[in-house]
């Protein structure tokens, strides 16, 4: 609208435009179809470091193919059958090599298109919603858990729905239910995260067993936003993880504010150790909490980010999952 | 001890949840009230097998209304909405809109659900309590004129008479009103006052708040019973119409001006003040349907008619201890919805204006509103959804319109409705109006409650309006 800047003679006036089309229309129309993944990253430009790698990586895939060629060839040289079988050896290691990359890339390829959604959905004018919508809802309905949400969306979704009500009904039939399943992954690590410090012997321990439930405990979560992080992806992951540093310190404050209203309760209830251990598990779901909002192909809206306290309540009094 | 009946004792959940919500649908002339509730009916009754129609009506999307059914009319001098004539006019072939609302109508439903929270069935607690509950849905259809006589009741005939008399000699009421005010210079208000003078008057004035209506498409027409009457036992309390009173000045025994007063009192006093006593005490949901986009396109005049039409109204609905309503009957209406229907005369982008225009136009009461803990809020929809998005080019543009079979014809027509704005327009804004809005055929119907009606956003409404009995 630019009634500011149009002046009226110029400004299209309502009218009717005759067709030649006939009869009455179907307006009980069939959801949209899927739509296909988003294309590819742009091209950008190449850091150094990244060209670097990327010359290391061919020489060292030169050296190694040059390698398994003199073997193959080597065993050829003591006879057709050992040639064979490390011709078939090599093979299945290169398939092996090459299933694990593909699987990586996809992963990473799929983060980077739900990282690529959520910066452009807000930015995104109502008629260009919809369509950034359904490609995040296409990401999504490959997961098992979450395709029948995803159905629901596509068939309660008319085209005459505007983009602010996709998003609306993608937040409460897709994204709700995701939340629900990343919160009780937390839960869960929330829980293990209070029992490894309590029963860890020594700090050292303490520490590695929690940086592995993390690092498992992301993966879930991406996995429940339909990610499927590889190691790359994992790592990206990480890294985002790492540099949010500004939503950790917000979580940290909830944290605080939230160790004071539950501390006396706990320390009364509780041992030292078992205070301690509470807060592993509050970190626990701190770090949930930061993985969810990395996940989610579209950012929490107000009142949606899960509190502290409904996901820490699990490990005092035993959640009912499922 | 065998009377006791247990299997017929109310659950816990039904004595904590079970209520009545009574739903008042009104708006301004051709809004959509029928069709709106016949929307209603039908697509709840439909929410059982088809909660997918509602998506956005919490208890429907979440699959927790059990059971929708009619209720029998009760036994009182309201009559019964026509929802079976409704239901047919939809369901002929070609179908046809149904006739608009001329009289006080009344509906009820009875929706079973099971609650959200402590006392839904996911939870230990709610499945000990019953977890079942019933919500009864009274919606009452009364046409929106009515409301603009509420601001009489404070007014007296003096006052009145000033204000309508300021009104017709301005603007576009000017040359529509010179019969009228002609007819009046001939016959002085402290003049001898006879039944058949009062009688030419009220007719002629009657006759001018018509063509207010039909030619200028203007709102603000008082006495709403002028225009829709209702059933009234005794036509001649509506022989009465304003005459020219001085400020200050008094009304003469046996003159024309005390003849139309005091017929003026007694409209107040036998029709008006009833009807809102009822309201107040029958009603604590109000839906208020406005055609913001007719009255957009009859240009400026029209929309600024309709403006204080709204206004009127909305003083009515002033929460907290200033109501009027509240003050006079001690009414208890405590949401209240402003829907801009026919939403589907508008492709998608546009539906967002015209929802952004209706929320300004209520801004300060939903302001008021909030302060008084009672909730307003704006939409734009449409009860029956007749048309779909296309584009089309004018003058080279490319340009969003909707499509849709106009109501007698064969041919579909590509209706471009013009820009609407997101803000009351400024005075640059208005050009040549328009006045040929198409009436789009309506969808025919099944005629099965299970096949719902479609709609724009009446799941929206929905929920403001009944979304925390469903909760």
């Amino acid at each position: 609208m630019t009634i500011e800047t149009e002046p009226a003679r110029e400004r299209l006036r309502p009218r009717i435009i005759e067709t030649e089309e006939t009869g009455r229309l179907e307006l009980n129309l069939q959801p949209a179809p899927e739509t296909n993944l988003p294309s590819p990253l742009t091209r950008r430009s190449r850091s150094p470091f990244a060209v670097a790698v990327a010359g290391l990586g061919i020489l060292a895939l030169g050296i190694v193919g040059i390698d398994l060629v003199q073997f193959i060839d080597g065993a050829f040289a003591h006879g057709a059958a050992l040639g064979a079988l490390a011709l078939t050896v090599v093979a299945a290691g290169c398939g092996g090599a090459g299933y694990w990359l593909m699987a990586e890339l996809r992963g990473l390829l799929r983060l980077r298109s739900a990282e690529r959604l959520r910066t452009l959905i807000p930015s995104a004018v109502s008629s260009e919603l919809k369509p950034e919508i359904n490609i995040a809802a296409t990401i999504l309905a490959r997961d098992p858990l979450l395709g029948e949400a995803v159905g629901r969306y596509r068939a309660v979704l008319e085209p005459h729905h505007t983009g602010r009500d996709a998003l609306e009904l993608f937040s409460r039939f897709v994204l709700a239910p995701a939340d629900r399943l990343a919160e009780a992954a937390i839960r869960r690590a929330t829980a293990q995260a209070f029992a490894i410090n309590a029963i860890s012997p020594t700090a050292l321990l303490d520490t590695l067993l929690f940086a592995a439930r993390a690092m498992r405990l992301i993966r879930e979560i991406a996995e429940i936003y339909g990610q499927r992080p590889g190691l790359a992806g994992t790592v990206h992951l990480l890294r985002r993880l790492v540099s949010g540093a500004g939503l950790v310190g917000t979580v940290d404050l909830v944290g605080g504010v939230l160790a004071q209203q539950l501390g006396s309760a706990v320390v009364e209830r509780l041992s030292a150790s078992a205070a301690e251990s509470a807060y592993a598990a509050q970190k626990m779901a701190r770090l949930g909490i930061i993985a969810m909002a990395l996940c989610r192909p579209i950012d929490f809206r107000s009142g949606e980010v899960p509190s502290l306290r409904s996901l820490i309540s699990g490990v005092i009094r035993p959640e009912r999952v499922g | 001890l065998r009377l006791l009946r247990f299997d017929k004792l109310p659950t816990l959940t039904a004595l904590v949840r079970d209520r009545t919500v009574r739903l008042a649908v009104t708006g301004l002339s051709h809004s959509g009230k029928t069709a709106l509730i016949t929307s209603i009916v039908y697509n709840l009754l439909g929410a059982v097998r088809g909660p997918g129609r509602l998506p956005f009506l919490r208890a429907a999307a979440d699959h927790r209304i059990l059971a929708a059914r009619l209720l029998a009319p009760e036994n009182d001098a309201v009559p019964q909405f026509p929802l079976d004539e409704t239901i047919a006019a939809l369901a002929a072939d070609p179908s046809h809109w149904p006739a608009s609302t001329i009289d006080l109508r009344r509906v009820r439903l009875a929706l079973r659900f099971s609650p959200g929270g402590l006392l839904g069935h996911g939870n230990p607690i709610g499945r000990a309590a019953g977890s079942i509950a019933e919500v009864t849905l009274e919606i009452l259809d009364y046409p929106g004129e009515w409301l603009l006589d509420l601001p009489l009741l404070r007014q007296s005939y003096g006052e009145w008479s000033r204000a309508t008399f300021d009104l017709a000699r301005r603007g576009a009421r000017a040359p529509l009103a010179r019969d009228w005010l002609d007819f009046l210079a001939r016959h002085p208000a402290d003049g001898a006052g006879d039944a058949e003078t009062a009688v030419q008057a009220h007719n002629l004035y009657r006759a001018f708040l018509g063509a207010c209506r039909a030619r200028e498409q203007l709102s603000l027409l008082q006495p709403g019973r002028f225009i829709n009457p209702g059933q009234i036992e005794d036509p001649s309390i509506l022989w009465f119409c304003p005459v020219p009173l001085p400020v200050g000045g008094r009304a003469r025994a046996g003159s024309l001006a005390a003849l139309m007063e005091a017929r003026f009192e007694t409209y107040k006093r036998a029709i008006v003040q009833p009807f809102f006593a009822h309201l107040a005490h029958n009603v604590d949901r109000q839906i208020v349907l406005v055609d913001v986009l007719r009255a957009l396109n009859a240009g400026e005049e029209a929309f600024a008619d309709q403006r204080l039409a709204l206004d009127t109204i909305l003083a009515a609905f002033r929460f907290g201890r200033r109501s009027l309503l509240r003050r006079l009957f001690g009414a208890r209406i405590d949401r209240v919805l402003f829907a801009a229907t026919k939403a589907d005369h508008v492709p998608a982008l546009q539906r967002d204006h015209l929802e952004a225009l209706m929320a300004n136009l209520v801004e300060a009461p939903t302001l008021r509103a909030k302060e008084a803990h009672a909730r307003v809020a704006a939409t734009a929809l449409a009860s029956i959804r007749c048309t779909e998005d296309g584009t089309d080019a004018i003058d080279g543009r490319k340009v969003d319109v909707v499509i849709g079979l106009p109501e007698g014809g064969e041919r579909r027509v590509r209706f471009f409705p013009g820009i609407v704005p997101v803000v009351p327009p400024p005075p640059g804004f208005w050009g040549e109006r328009f006045t040929g809005f198409p009436v789009f055929q309506p969808p025919r119907i099944t005629g099965a409650a299970e096949d719902g009606v479609p709609h724009i956003n009446l799941d929206k409404a929905l929920d403001f309006l009944l979304g925390d009995a469903l909760a």
